[in-house]
């Protein structure tokens, strides 16, 4: 077992190891190949019509992993309709180099052996890797050329931050997959049938939800000998589900995102003196036995065990935190077992609390130099942006597959390209449950994905509880009308750097991040004292977090001007 | 063995045969919870309230894995490589190891051969330069590919050499005076006399096979060609709901479901443990006979 792990760890060292060095190597080779393609593009079509069919059909390579797709009966990712509609109105016939499930660890061996597709989606650190290893293709010029005004429009309605994510000094390197920010945004869920239970108020402040942890673990309302304050995890900095993201930010500390001190400078929100604040109250909570001592050690499935058996009742967690883990806690054996609602994260004084949120994309799609067509990409993204925006009839293949019509069997990621709009789900928290009130889907426009929970509300209200998930967060006062509240009362604290990531960012995060969960952990657990915290800050800079607030700082000072 | 045995004897046979129970209900029970899982509803596995007998016993998660064909076709590559692999493995190790385990005053530049083979052992090219070769060869997405590349198992060369050097040179030189060609030797004399150690090198190639996963991730272009455990690491992923569209989470739920991963790990690990039974007694007279030979 040791000997296998030892070996494991080998490969992967070795595979990144090689990765960076066929990459250098890689450079001179592949510097001609750039230049070659340069002409192809200029004598291409000589109108530049962005939508304009390739005839004959020129064929265009990617990689796809597969994990959660269906497929319509005897279609697969390699061959199906939205690929062939691809072909029929854009002449561009998509093949796979491979599909894996496994993509990221694929992906870096065919970076590290140089056979890359023609393209395909990477994350922000390997998107760094292929720019620096110069493997992927300047998309400045096809983007200006080849974006139709909807496209553009798409990508800049944030003021372009997200595309500046992908810009290396000013160049377009890669296509952001756009999706919204705010999806990352934390709420505060609690069990409303406790709450009637012991006839507490809903939470407005910090203080109360102090206050609700409290009565909740002494008066264990479900008589099962043990309640604890918070669902935690082991990643309960960022996580998404039962994680403290908005327990810090009551705080107005926002660990994980870069924010504006009072001297309008960046600083990592992870060393504010806010945090040190919200740490005392956690280990005075741990202290008074209200946190589950294990929960250093446990994902979220495990956590989820002492919620599912009624031993926690409150939760941060995202939007989305009702579909996973807390369905499977809030259905049991076909009933509704316990009521969880959302609200909106409180504060500790005066001012409200903001969520934090990152920049919204975490992956790009990148073109390779190697490509013979690379604008074929931005009429792929175009035809997306295109089916997005108006949903035309002939372009229903795209989103429901052969048959058009809409099976909710998510077809449309067959896709090669998805983007998300910028905005998404902040119409929906108003849309939604102003129908659902009404009981009248005119009100809703037509967005398929917002009609789509119009429906499953509705399955909910006639009985379906595995529908309860969606219920929760679309019926008024949902999370995603907390959502668009937020979004109202301006209490969004967007991630203040938007730029693609320093050297300082790409080499130190991941340790600066084991560091700050273990003195985190280890305050919260009351085996240190608070005053720790002056410490860690003190080595984080020293770490190199120094280092990378300088990097941010520098980059910050070309984007004010 | 004595049969009055004195009193510190007593205790440590107690104590030892505590040991090995406990040291051996370590490695049971698992197995068993992970079997007990299986047959439980979601909701009480997902409550942990499962210990080693099944809650709300239900067959729902073994009957969801008979629906999935992808299951099947992965278990079939599975088999096919096993059997593949195994016996090219075998093969080549017997006819690699028996000119290796002459004498080098017979058979001259042995040493070297073995130094090549060792060689190969301790070093290795790395994974890209690995992937490469395989990929210039055009292995890649076919069963060969699987098998191929580890074809020679070295460790289990050196294994089955150091065996046959076991073996009396007496019996050898009576049967080439008899007139036997060195076929006939090996197949007739050493591999009948050495089936405690072909038993012990079956059984490292099969497990090898069967629990490999990474080369199978590699190298397999189309995920209808993974082997079963490259197919169940793809199912058991450790998830990262950051990455997650808001309809996408809606699988996750499934994904989520501890019963059919459970059931889905037990029927990949049952064919294996049911193949140990049947090498154990080689095993059992292979190191009886090690010990007497020394």
């Amino acid at each position: 077992m040791k000997k296998r792990l030892l070996k494991m760890g080998l490969s992967i060292a070795l595979v990144s190891a090689l990765s960076f060095m066929t990459a250098c190597g890689g450079n001179s080779s592949n510097q001609p190949q750039g230049e070659t393609s340069a002409p192809t593009e200029k004598t291409g079509e000589t109108p530049t019509d962005p939508m304009a069919k390739y005839d004959p059909p020129i064929e265009l390579t990617t990689i796809r992993s597969v994990s959660n797709i269906k497929f319509d009966e005897g279609e697969s990712i390699d061959k199906n309709a939205v690929y062939d509609a691809y072909e029929k109105d854009l002449g561009i016939k998509i093949k796979n180099s491979w599909v894996s499930d496994k993509y990221s660890e694929k992906l870096k061996i065919s970076i590290a052996s140089n056979n890359i597709p023609d393209f395909f989606r990477v994350s922000a650190s390997e998107l760094q890797e292929l720019q620096e290893a110069d493997m992927i293709a300047d998309v400045t010029d096809i983007f200006d050329k080849y974006a139709t005004p909807k496209t553009k429009e798409w990508f800049n309605l944030d003021g372009g931050r997200q595309l500046s994510t992908a810009t290396f000094d000013n160049r377009l390197m890669a296509f952001p997959a756009t999706d919204n920010p705010y999806n990352s945004s934390s709420y505060l869920w609690i069990r409303k049938d406790w709450l009637e239970k012991l006839g507490l108020p809903k939470p407005q402040t910090m203080q109360d939800v102090i206050k609700i942890a409290e009565e909740f673990t002494k008066q264990d309302p479900s008589g099962t000998g043990k309640t604890y304050a918070f669902a935690l995890n082991s990643d309960y900095i960022n996580g998404g589900a039962y994680d403290l993201q908005g327990f810090f930010n009551g705080y107005h500390a926002y660990p994980g995102i870069w924010v504006k001190d009072s001297s309008g400078k960046l600083m990592f929100g992870t060393i504010m003196p806010e945090m040190k604040q919200a740490l005392k109250q956690l280990q005075d909570m741990y202290k008074a036995g209200m946190i589950d001592p294990e929960f250093a050690v446990k994902d979220q499935d495990k956590e989820n065990e002492l919620v599912v058996a009624g031993k926690i009742g409150i939760a941060y967690g995202a939007f989305w935190q009702s579909i996973w883990p807390l369905q499977s806690a809030a259905v049991q054996n076909g009933k509704l077992a316990q009521d969880w609602e959302a609200y909106p994260i409180v504060s500790i004084d005066d001012n409200p609390a903001k969520t934090a949120t990152g920049i919204g994309v975490d992956s790009y799609f990148v073109v390779s130099k190697k490509a013979k067509h690379p604008e074929a990409v931005m009429k792929i993204i175009n035809k997306w942006i295109e089916i997005q925006t108006s949903s035309r009839d002939d372009n229903k293949v795209y989103m429901f597959g052969k048959s058009e019509v809409d099976k909710s069997a998510l077809l449309w990621k067959i896709n090669p390209t998805v983007f998300f709009a910028q905005d998404e789900n902040l119409p929906a928290g108003k849309l939604l449950p102003k129908a659902i009130e009404a009981k009248d889907p005119s009100l809703l426009g037509t967005n398929p994905e917002i009609n789509l929970r119009y429906k499953r509300v509705q399955q909910y209200l006639a009985g379906d509880l595995n529908m309860w998930n969606e219920w929760a967060i679309s019926k008024p006062g949902g999370s995603f009308a907390i959502m668009n509240q937020y979004d109202q009362e301006k209490r969004y604290q967007v991630d203040e750097f938007y730029g693609t990531l320093t050297p300082a960012m790409l080499e130190m995060k991941g340790i600066l991040g084991e560091k700050t969960k273990e003195t985190f952990t280890k305050i919260i657990m009351n085996k240190v004292s608070v005053d720790e915290f002056d410490k860690f800050v003190e080595e984080w800079k020293k770490l190199g977090g120094e280092q990378m607030t300088k990097e941010a700082n520098e980059w910050y000072e070309t984007v004010k001007k | 063995m004595v049969s009055h045995a004195s009193i510190s004897r007593k205790i440590f046979v107690v104590c030892n045969y505590v040991f090995l129970m406990a040291l051996s209900l370590l490695c049971v029970l698992p197995l068993v919870h992970i079997f007990a899982v299986s047959l439980s509803s979601g909701a009480a596995a997902s409550a942990g309230i499962v210990k080693l007998w099944p809650v709300e016993f239900t067959t729902a998660a073994y009957q969801n894995i008979f629906d999935k064909p992808q299951y099947f076709t992965a278990f079939w590559v599975s088999v096919k490589r096993v059997l593949l692999g195994t016996g090219i493995n075998l093969l080549l190790t017997i006819t690699a190891a028996y000119p290796l385990s002459k004498d080098s005053s017979y058979f001259r530049p042995r040493t070297v051969y073995v130094w090549i083979f060792v060689i190969t052992m301790l070093f290795s090219g790395g994974l890209i330069p690995w992937f490469m070769t395989i990929k210039a060869t055009g292995l890649m997405d076919s069963i060969w590919a699987l098998v191929l590349p580890s074809a020679v198992p070295v460790f289990n060369v050196i294994l089955l050499l150091n065996f046959f050097r076991s073996l009396p040179k007496e019996l050898e030189e009576s049967a080439r005076i008899d007139g036997a060609g060195h076929f006939m030797i090996l197949w007739k004399f050493y591999v009948p006399l050495s089936l405690p150690a072909l038993a012990t090198i079956t059984l490292f190639s099969m497990v090898g096979h069967w629990n490999s996963w990474f080369d199978g991730l590699i190298l397999m272009n189309n995920p209808d060609n993974y082997p079963l455990q490259t197919f169940l690491q793809t199912i058991v992923i450790s998830k990262d709901p950051r990455f997650l569209s808001a309809q996408e989470a809606e699988l996750l739920l499934q994904m989520s479901d501890r019963t059919s991963t459970a059931a889905q790990i037990y029927v990949a690990a049952l064919p294996i443990l049911l193949v140990y039974p049947f090498l154990q007694r080689f095993f059992v007279k292979g190191i009886v006979m090690g010990s007497v030979k020394e």
